[in-house]
């Protein structure tokens, strides 16, 4: 139709008449008079500075917003919170990116086709909260609380407890995974094995040397900045020695002065014959293992005798001499610090690997002293309210199969939809994801998708995420969350100055569109359930813990917080050895003596601490001589308070209970054209959840594999060519990038990228029906790279359940 | 100065065609902004709403002898994947589409500001259970229907010829550099990719109106 002035006489009286009806004015999105004045809209432009917190990653360092016509504009580091510095990394400047993504899910969305099949509804909040809550009633109704499933990613400090500890424990399901068992969960769990509750922080500000093995410090670890400052610092500004065992020449081993490649899998084989050049040279600190470990150094010498240098050599590569002398300069260094991470975690053997590690900051009395390896100091928040006391029910489907893992106590999220699939112990009527992206970081991704895409097994997927994964795609319900600019948290990270540093995280600007923060949806939905959690909304929630937190409260509450974002006591010390603290005798009053282990603890008379459940939760103190100290506090395990290289707890389960190497099975079997795949991390962008910001994903969005020239010739594989790789569940296509940076048995990709969805940024194509996208029009690069996961199967360390991520044996051949 | 060149007949045809663009204005923002409900397609669906459409050749006649039910869960889910999405979708907001050098193309960028503060100026607010964002194709329509209908009344009102000339000089100024810049290329790309006959009708006019409107306020300002 050309409209002329015959029939726009007639569409005028129809768009009138239309417009008589109720919809309109149901509609209207503005109001007031028209009032025209001299028209001049003002041009100043002023910046509002809001302190917050970042979440890009976990490390949550401290940032500023830049505000303009409410608009968020540029985003800094808080110099006043001293973890950060004022310094951030790229993706947390990219943060804008979140928020204003074109791809940004802004209202809530109903699936109306089949699932997967990608037809939705927008629905409103109104019907979305009542549809999830006659669901939830539903299953309420019939008894059964624990089918319903709340499986996060990342959910840390107020936000764990709003949602997990208060709103799904009001609802009675302890159906609760997370995904540490894909990240470091294994680093975790043999820590509470030896010495108790996680973090390990490194003291590097003041350490004299560092033995890092696996972990890529400079482009990524779970205080990226903040740790990565320090550690740049300590090499550069006082030359303190680093030495990166990784079996790629990461950015971390480029800036190390010396990067010491070694085998997959071989960390803990390095760290044994350590320990055993340190106690034979005598260079142990004698009274920490005699008083604080439960072993004694002729025990240990005699455990380590086998662990030779020249045996490591043999297993790890690194030659026996290497081995050798830096075991006594590090022994010499006094203080040194060992950090490791997934190089040395995400393996069959990890375990052991972070035991060995960790023995060996503990036979040099490293342990938790100025410049060693620290017991992690974080805030202590304090809210008024108390969490529900409902007794909770919960599937056994996050642990993995009966005995697949001897202590898996991250859980083993890799394995919770085979669990799901597999069906004997219960399925989730109700699944609800929550910033968590199953199909895509979990391995095997060909069968996560078939999980989740079949009603039978999950009959109600709800996604939570402000963007639409992979997951979402096969959603029933899609929730748009508001992006972590848009809401409200107390913050907990642990300090890397062993200080508490209490900050918050305030919105920036308010949520986009009709975004909404999934804490206060709980809270909304809680209302409808008639759940009384005694706040409704999350803003509430951080307001009442800054009014009640000792220190902050003091300082001003809520409004110092919202104007400084942070507060750390300007009168606290660095806390080292707090192990050795003694108990006042008044403070042991109830408490019974475990005289297996000599844990103090509040137990009843004649109870066996070892073996009573969750006794570790009564731990009190460790018995040491005639006193009480606060020792290494026990967690999730029953462990002693002292520093077990001993673990009994193992030894019950049928494993070395001194830490030792044992090789990965599929290792061993290899054929000689086989290789290691390994994965990485590189500094702008995260696991999955970055992709979708464009100046991150402008700066990487390739992926070709790293492989050794060598190797690659003996495949007749050239730079740039188009290559193969096959394991047991799959086969991706990708490019060969040939370097010397990798060792020749090992073949390496990034794990950030090939998304499927995700948004057009991460997901890199344009489908057949994009007409769409204006933004799209900018992008100047084609490639989105490639998922390994796609071929890594979902498999357990034994004794800790994490993921193996570097464990996957592959065939790799020209395309 | 400003002053109203218009006999009081001519005045009244003016206000009348002003109340009937601020109209269609109106109901462009309505499509824009809602899936139609059922209450909407019984109307336009019927008398001379429905003959209209028809012989301006708009009418998929298969199309709309489908239940109103099913008429209305159709356009809804078209609704979504032309401009919510998940997916590929055609975004309703002008900032992806009118940047200047050196903008960051995004969601609420620099146009964003700029009707943001055009609005407002102009004496109105964002509803508080909006919340959206403020350069989304409806909000931008619902403002002109608003500013017309606003001309529309002043038209009838002899003494306020000055304030008649900024009313029109506003629209010009909002259609020029906002309206004009991405309302065509934006109904563009949805009459490439509507699946349905609706959408790509409403695009087809929106597209076509917004070039009439240009040439409407430029016509009417020469009256002063
Ligand atoms: S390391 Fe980067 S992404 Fe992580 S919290 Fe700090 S600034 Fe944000």
């Amino acid at each position: 139709m050309r409209l002329n002035r015959r029939n726009f006489l007639k569409l005028g009286m129809i768009s009138g008449s239309l417009l008589s009806l109720n919809s309109l004015s149901r509609s209207e999105k503005l109001k007031g008079e028209i009032k025209i004045g001299d028209f001049s809209p003002e041009t100043g432009k002023k910046r509002k500075a809001i302190p917050s917190a970042c979440w890009q990653c976990v490390s949550r360092d401290g940032i500023i917003c830049y505000v303009e016509d409410c608009r968020l504009v540029k985003i800094e580091g808080n110099p006043k919170l001293p973890r950060t510095n004022g310094k951030l990394c790229s993706r947390g400047q990219a943060g804008i990116n979140q928020v204003y993504n074109p791809d940004r899910l802004i209202y809530p969305l109903k699936r109306v086709g089949k699932r997967g099949e990608g037809m939705w509804k927008r629905i409103s909040w109104e019907k979305a909260i009542d549809e999830l809550t006659s669901k939830l009633k539903e299953v309420l109704d019939s008894g059964h609380p624990e089918e319903i499933m709340l499986h996060y990613g990342r959910m840390k400090a107020s936000s764990s407890k709003i949602i997990k500890d208060h709103f799904f424990t009001a609802l009675g399901t302890g159906t609760i995974g997370n995904h540490t068992s894909i990240c470091e969960g294994g680093k975790w769990s043999a820590q509470e094995l030896v010495w108790g509750k996680h973090y390990d922080v490194n003291d590097a500000t003041h350490t004299n040397m560092i033995l890092n093995f696996g972990c890529n410090v400079f482009e990524a670890h779970t205080s990226h900045i903040p740790f990565a400052q320090r550690v740049i610092k300590a090499v550069v500004d006082r030359g303190v020695k680093m030495v990166t065992f990784d079996v790629r020449l990461s950015n971390t081993a480029a800036k190390s002065t010396e990067w010491m490649p070694i085998k997959s899998g071989t960390d803990g084989a390095v760290a044994l014959a350590m320990c055993n050049v340190i106690m034979n040279k005598g260079l142990y600190d004698r009274e920490f293992i005699n008083t604080w470990t439960n072993v004694t150094s002729s025990q240990l010498k005699k455990h380590l005798k086998p662990y030779t240098p020249k045996w490591a050599e043999g297993i790890s590569g690194v030659p026996a001499e290497k081995i050798k002398s830096l075991a006594l300069e590090f022994a010499r260094a006094k203080p040194g610090t060992t950090i490791s991470y997934r190089g040395a975690v995400a393996h069959y053997n990890g375990n052991e690997n972070e035991r060995a590690i960790k023995m060996l900051d503990a036979i040099c009395g490293y342990i938790d002293v100025k410049g060693g390896t620290c017991k992690a100091v974080g805030p202590s928040w304090k809210n008024s309210f108390k969490k529900p006391k409902t007794k909770t029910k919960k599937l056994k489907i996050l642990d993995g199969f009966p005995g697949q893992a001897a202590y898996p106590t991250h859980h083993m999220s890799h394995y919770v939809l085979k669990m799901i699939k597999e069906g004997s112990h219960g399925r989730p009527k109700i699944y609800i994801s929550y910033c968590y992206n199953p199909a895509y970081v979990n391995g095997e991704c060909k069968e996560n998708i078939d999980i989740l895409k079949d009603e039978k097994l999950i009959p109600y997927l709800v996604v939570v995420d402000v963007a639409v994964s992979e997951t979402a795609d096969l959603a029933d319900l899609i929730l748009p969350d508001a992006t972590y600019l848009e809401r409200w948290d107390w913050e907990d990270m642990v300090s890397y100055d062993q200080i508490p540093e209490f900050y918050i995280r305030q919105p920036a600007v308010p949520p986009l569109g009709q975004s909404r923060d999934f804490k206060d949806v709980c809270c909304q939905i809680a209302k409808r359930l008639g759940l009384d959690l005694g706040f409704s909304s999350a803003e509430e929630f951080v307001r009442d813990a800054c009014e009640n937190t000792p220190g902050v409260k003091e300082a001003g509450g809520f409004e110092y917080m919202k104007k400084h974002g942070a507060w750390v006591d300007p009168k606290a010390k660095p806390l080292y050895r707090s192990f050795a603290k003694e108990i006042k005798p008044e403070d042991l009053k109830g408490t019974i003596v475990d005289e297996a282990t000599g844990v103090v603890w509040k137990g009843k008379e004649g109870e066996d601490y070892t073996s009573t459940k969750d006794a570790y939760k009564k731990y009190v103190g460790q018995k040491i001589g005639n006193k009480v100290f606060k020792g290494f506090h026990p967690d999730k395990v029953n462990k002693s308070g002292k520093f077990e290289i001993y673990s009994n707890l193992l030894k019950k389960k049928g494993f070395s209970p001194m830490p030792t190497y044992i090789p990965i099975p599929e290792h061993q079997k290899m054929k000689q054209n086989e290789l290691v795949l390994t994965t990485f991390k590189v500094a702008v962008q995260t696991h999955s959840r970055t992709q979708n910001c464009k100046w991150l994903t402008e700066i990487y969005h390739d992926n070709p594999a790293w492989i050794n020239p060598k190797v690659a010739a003996k495949k007749g594989i050239k730079d740039g060519d188009r290559i193969k790789i096959k394991s047991d569940v799959g086969e991706i296509t990708t490019r060969a990038k040939l370097t010397e940076g990798i060792i020749p048995g090992v073949i390496a990709i990034s794990h950030h990228l090939g998304h499927w969805a995700y948004g057009e940024y991460a997901s890199g194509e344009k489908t057949a029906e994009h007409v769409c996208e204006p933004d799209c029009d900018f992008k100047w690069w084609k490639e989105k790279g490639v998922h390994p996961n796609w071929i890594i199967p979902n498999s357990p360390d034994p004794i800790n359940g994490q993921q193996r991520w570097m464990d996957t044996v592959v065939t790799v051949r020209k395309a | 100065m400003n002053m109203l060149k218009k006999k009081k007949t001519d005045r009244q045809q003016s206000s009348q065609k002003a109340f009937q663009r601020s109209d269609v204005y109106g109901l462009l923002s309505l499509i824009y902004s809602q899936e139609p409900d059922e209450s909407f397609i019984e109307k336009l669906n019927s008398g001379n709403s429905r003959l209209f459409f028809i012989k301006e050749g708009m009418w998929d006649e298969k199309f709309w002898t489908q239940s109103v039910k099913k008429i209305c869960e159709n356009l809804a889910v078209e609704y979504t994947r032309l401009f919510i999405g998940p997916k590929d979708h055609i975004s309703p907001f002008e900032s992806l589409y009118n940047f200047k050098k050196g903008d960051i193309r995004q969601i609420w960028g620099t146009a964003t500001v700029e009707v943001k503060r055009i609005i407002e100026s102009a004496g109105l607010s964002f509803r508080k259970d909006y919340g959206g964002i403020p350069d989304h194709i409806s909000i931008e329509l619902e403002f002109m229907q608003k500013l017309v209908k606003k001309e529309a009344e002043l038209w009838n009102e002899q003494k306020n010829g000055s304030l008649l000339f900024k009313t029109i000089e506003l629209e010009k100024k909002f259609i020029d550099e906002h309206l004009k810049v991405w309302i065509p290329g934006f109904c563009q790309k949805v009459i490439e990719a509507a699946r349905y006959d609706f959408y790509r009708n409403v695009a087809e006019l929106t597209g076509d109106f917004i070039v009439t409107e240009k040439e409407e306020v430029e016509s009417l300002l020469s009256f002063f």
